[in-house]
């Protein structure tokens, strides 16, 4: 009996220790991913454009990175809430969005966008020819601006879905 | 003979001088409010201050500032600046290596490529895979190398990823720099506008003015008072 639960415990202990050198990111992607392939999306000047006037300034970058599995993609983008970039993992299948996970939450206030609450109301959106979300998600109070970057990355990721390359 | 007393007169001289100094510290209340109120549409929080005298005065170093394509790069505790751009966390500023058609920022968490007009082409994160931890940069021609604790890498630059390498020759590294608090204009004004910037005794001065104020407006409405019983 003893020695079958320290067989139990060194399991444990070994399954414990992988997890922990595995980053948030790496969790999220195997999570929602079987096979993920990283692949970059270059951002030509129309697409630009429309990113603009999603998060209401220019996007950081003039390429992103993204993993795909398939029809289904995996996005990691940046946005500031008030003063610090919130980093999002974003998945999307069929021109909707799967899950969503607040990945580096670093503004003093407004943490609770990274509850599962919160989250679970981007899942099934998808973008309408405005590229806004089809479906209203109900704020937070005293986290206003957080609320407003992660719908931002929503619509985002969505434009930017329907940009990705054929598996 | 006893001489009357006046104290309408004698309230009247004191409520123009009180209201004569005052002015000045309504007029900075003022401007400062109106100020704050518009803080995000002025954007008073990106701008920093690189006074050094009050940089002092707030008893903080001046934050290391490096120039890209003629863009400021402040390094900064609240993340690492390109001009008004957050590009986020940054606890170790590595260097910046110049290629020729790009530009390389390294920190110790995250490494970001520039074009040439210094837009931000790519970063890499520990959330978007970066695994290593550098601790130095170094530049060999169009090549940048990293460092963590234990080895070298070679930085591929058309997706960011590291590679192992042993160079043949020995390397000079960039020397690295520590992030240093920001003393943005809005955090300045909110001092100004409520004393602190006077340190402990200021928050007290401002209640003086206060009082004072409190004062000014009790007089002047017994002096409008008793003007209409006249």
């Amino acid at each position: 009996m003893t020695r079958m639960f320290l067989w139990v415990l060194c399991g444990l202990l070994i399954s414990l220790k992988g997890w922990a050198t595995e980053s948030t990111t790496e969790l999220f992607l195997k999570q929602y991913l079987n096979q993920s392939q990283a692949k970059t999306l270059w951002l030509n000047q129309p697409l630009k454009q429309r990113a603009a006037k999603i998060l209401g300034h220019s996007y950081q970058g003039l390429r992103v990175r993204y993993w795909q599995d398939g029809a289904r993609t995996a996005w990691i983008l940046d946005e500031i809430g008030k003063e610090q970039p919130i980093t999002t993992g974003i998945i999307v299948e069929n021109n909707k969005i799967i899950a969503m996970q607040v990945l580096a939450y670093r503004e003093s206030r407004g943490g609770e966008v990274q509850q599962d609450f919160f989250t679970k109301q981007f899942k099934e959106l998808s973008l309408t020819q405005e590229d806004k979300l089809n479906k209203k998600i109900d704020g937070i109070t005293g986290a206003t601006l957080s609320v407003w970057a992660l719908q931002k990355m929503a619509r985002l990721a969505l434009l930017f879905d329907t940009q990705k390359t054929a598996p | 003979m006893s001489k009357k007393v006046h104290w309408r007169l004698i309230i009247l001289r004191w409520h123009r001088r009180i209201g004569l100094v005052l002015s000045v510290f309504l007029f900075w209340m003022l401007a400062s409010g109106v100020l704050l109120n518009h803080s995000d549409d002025l954007s008073l929080h990106k701008r920093f201050m690189s006074n050094v005298k009050l940089l002092q005065w707030y008893g903080v170093a001046p934050p290391p500032r490096y120039q890209v394509f003629d863009i400021n790069i402040d390094v900064t505790t609240d993340g690492l600046w390109l001009g008004q751009q957050n590009l986020g966390s940054c606890s170790k500023f590595l260097g910046i290596a110049t290629l020729e058609q790009m530009s390389v920022i390294a920190c110790a968490e995250r490494i970001i490529l520039l074009s040439n007009q210094a837009e931000v082409i790519d970063q890499i994160d520990e959330p978007r895979g970066l695994k290593q931890r550098f601790v130095a940069m170094s530049q060999q021609n169009q090549i940048v190398y990293l460092k963590d604790e234990h080895v070298i890498y070679q930085l591929n630059l058309d997706d960011l990823s590291v590679a192992l390498v042993h160079p043949l020759q020995p390397l000079t590294w960039f020397k690295p720099s520590l992030p240093s608090t920001q003393i943005s204009l809005e955090r300045v004004l909110l001092d100004a506008h409520s004393g602190r910037l006077l340190g402990t005794w200021g928050k007290y001065l401002v209640d003086a003015f206060a009082i004072i104020l409190f004062v000014l407006l009790m007089s002047g409405w017994w002096l409008a008072k008793k003007r209409h019983k006249i």
